[in-house]
């Protein structure tokens, strides 16, 4: 097992680690539009704008392991306000991977994501060396 | 009792007192506020809204449903079956109208009943009776109804600034805002927290010129009043003037204008109607000016439009709590006094003089047509638009006085320039107020 933590001095920007390596899988769980550097600052207004936000949190940690998006092998999304902001997050992640590669998604309403983000992910990666 | 408002730790005795402010913000039928506002064309959703099915919606009060027959055509109609009461929202939209779920009773987009399938052949039930229906409109994007008097329909509103400039896009936006009109109206009408809110005490949101405390006034317009702020910043004298048409209609400029070159531009960055739901719910409503303008000082993405949209921080719900308490916007000083304000426990200053203005104009149109009276309309120009008046004036100007009541004077003046010149096209008011308003911050300064 590996555990990866990018930023020790900013915690908070995640619950746990930024991403877990167990044999040939990732884990990146509760990755949200939280700034990874700066936990503290504003999160964006609008939900296409927190989606963008956070994958690009997602492209830091990937970067980090040397990794990219095509090792995500599925996303789980949790949004809330879901029928309303559905429509919205959904073009922006798959806007975020290559046409014809998406990974698995599944999206879930819930009551509330940490600092009032309106949208969280869940991430498993497939990692071949 | 004025002994015991000024005293540290009084609140026992300033506690809120409840009001029922009636007149200027109950809005159902027949109440003399929603009798007003039924008089004029009202948006309410986005064309993008309506799509196959039908959508159950309210408006003024009313619960209807809008849907689209097989014919393309739009229909906003009572949303319980004049029959046995069914929401229409589970209705079946027709080659015409839409049949109820229930025994099919098919309802063209007027009301008219086309047909009672479960009657006798000879049954003539359908001629006694319509369904409650409204007319619609789909303009650019948005969809109005008018729920007054069909003898009173009014001309539909087509502000010439739609077309100006000639490349100007028209993005529609929605947000929802779970509080009366009138805060939304009283909102454009107070044109000191502009500074405030949006560059002096909430975070800089405005461009930093917001930071200069301006001169102040509200000139009358045809149709309602300018509310106006106007600032030295350097070298240039900076009139932003946004316009409150009666009943509920707000042309604004934007507020990301860094002040470093003139401009005389009658091209606001938002059209909005401030459309009430219910007494509790509203919508800002209407369109973002896309045009060149606009984009030189800010960025407008169609992304960033839509509903629950604004190509500006903080108009909608959708920031989390602690960052709009660090950060407040538009949104949470609209929604935070309550859904209806309560105004008894108001204590208004010299800067909410268009904030009275506007209550004092509203109240007196509910009067009008409470008594009968038909209430000032949209006036069309001979070229069928409706001449729109909001707009912003940088002019150069360093040797202006350190004058307060000067300032004031230039910038109603300046102002007046483009309402004066209402017979003109946009872009020829354009051209000629800038003639006018150079030749009177000489005569100003001159004198």
């Amino acid at each position: 097992m590996k555990y990866i933590n990018l930023n020790v001095n900013a915690p908070g920007a995640m619950a746990g680690s930024n991403l877990v390596i167990a044999g040939d899988w990732g884990y990146i769980t509760g990755i949200s539009p939280i700034d990874l550097e700066k936990p503290e600052s504003s999160l964006p207004e609008l939900v296409e704008a927190q989606t963008r936000k956070l994958l690009k949190n997602l492209d830091q940690i990937l970067d980090y392991e040397k990794l990219n998006k095509s090792s995500v092998v599925s996303i789980r999304v949790n949004i809330i306000n879901f029928d309303r902001l559905y429509d919205r997050v959904l073009p922006v992640i798959q806007d975020y991977f290559a046409p014809g590669k998406y990974p698995g998604i599944s999206c879930n309403g819930v009551l509330a994501n940490r600092r009032g983000a309106q949208v969280e992910m869940d991430l498993i990666l497939y990692i071949s060396n | 009792m004025s002994e015991v408002k000024t005293k540290p730790y009084n609140g026992y005795y300033l506690k809120p007192v409840p009001e029922d402010d009636f007149l200027l913000t109950k809005v159902g039928p027949g109440t003399p506020c929603g009798e007003y506002l039924r008089r004029y064309w009202q948006p309410f959703l986005l064309s993008s809204e309506v799509k196959d099915l039908p959508l159950a919606t309210k408006l003024l009060g009313e619960e209807l449903v809008v849907f689209r027959d097989k014919s393309e055509r739009l229909g906003l109609l009572h949303k319980y079956c004049a029959h046995r009461g069914v929401s229409l929202e589970f209705g079946i939209p027709a080659e015409k109208g839409i049949k109820c779920c229930y025994h099919g009773w098919n309802f063209d987009i007027d009301g008219t009943i086309l047909d009672t399938p479960a009657e006798p052949p000879n049954s003539r039930i359908k001629e006694n009776f319509s369904q409650g229906a409204y007319p619609v409109k789909e303009e650019n994007g948005l969809i109005f109804a008018y729920l007054g008097p069909p003898e009173y329909l009014p001309p539909f509103p087509h502000y010439d600034i739609w077309e100006h400039p000639a490349e100007n896009k028209l993005l529609p936006i929605r947000i929802n805002i779970p509080c009366n009109w009138l805060q939304i109206v009283e909102n454009g009408s107070d044109p000191i927290h502009n500074a405030y809110l949006h560059a002096i005490v909430a975070g800089q949101q405005f461009s930093k010129a917001f930071k200069v405390l301006p001169q102040l006034d509200f000139p009358m317009t045809p149709l309602g009043f300018l509310s106006m702020a106007t600032r030295k910043v350097g070298d240039y004298i900076f009139i932003r003037s946004s316009e409150i048409a009666l009943p509920n209609v707000g042309h604004f400029p934007n507020g990301s204008n860094g002040i470093s070159g003139e401009s005389f531009a009658l091209k606001p960055l938002a059209t909005r109607w401030a459309v009430a739901v219910d007494d509790h719910h509203s919508s800002f409503i209407g369109f973002i000016h896309k045009n060149e303008y606009n984009e030189s000082v800010m960025q407008i993405s169609p992304d960033e439009c839509g509903v629950d949209k604004f190509p500006f921080i903080g108009q909608t719900a959708d920031r989390p709590y602690a960052d709009r308490q660090r950060e407040p916007g538009d949104f949470d000083a609209l929604v935070s006094p309550g859904h209806i304000a309560n105004r008894k426990i108001e204590h208004l200053g010299t800067t909410d003089r268009g904030v009275s203005l506007a209550r004092r104009l509203i109240a007196k149109a509910i009067r009008a047509v409470e008594k009968g009276e038909i209430p000032e309309l949209p006036r069309l120009n001979p070229n069928g638009f409706v001449n729109s008046f909001a707009h912003e004036i940088v002019i150069k100007a360093p040797d202006f006085p350190d004058n307060p009541e000067k300032l004031a004077l230039f910038g109603r003046q300046a102002a007046m320039a483009f309402v004066e010149l209402s017979d003109l096209s946009p872009i020829d008011r354009e051209k000629k107020a800038e003639v006018i308003v150079r030749d009177i911050l000489k005569n100003i300064m001159s004198n």
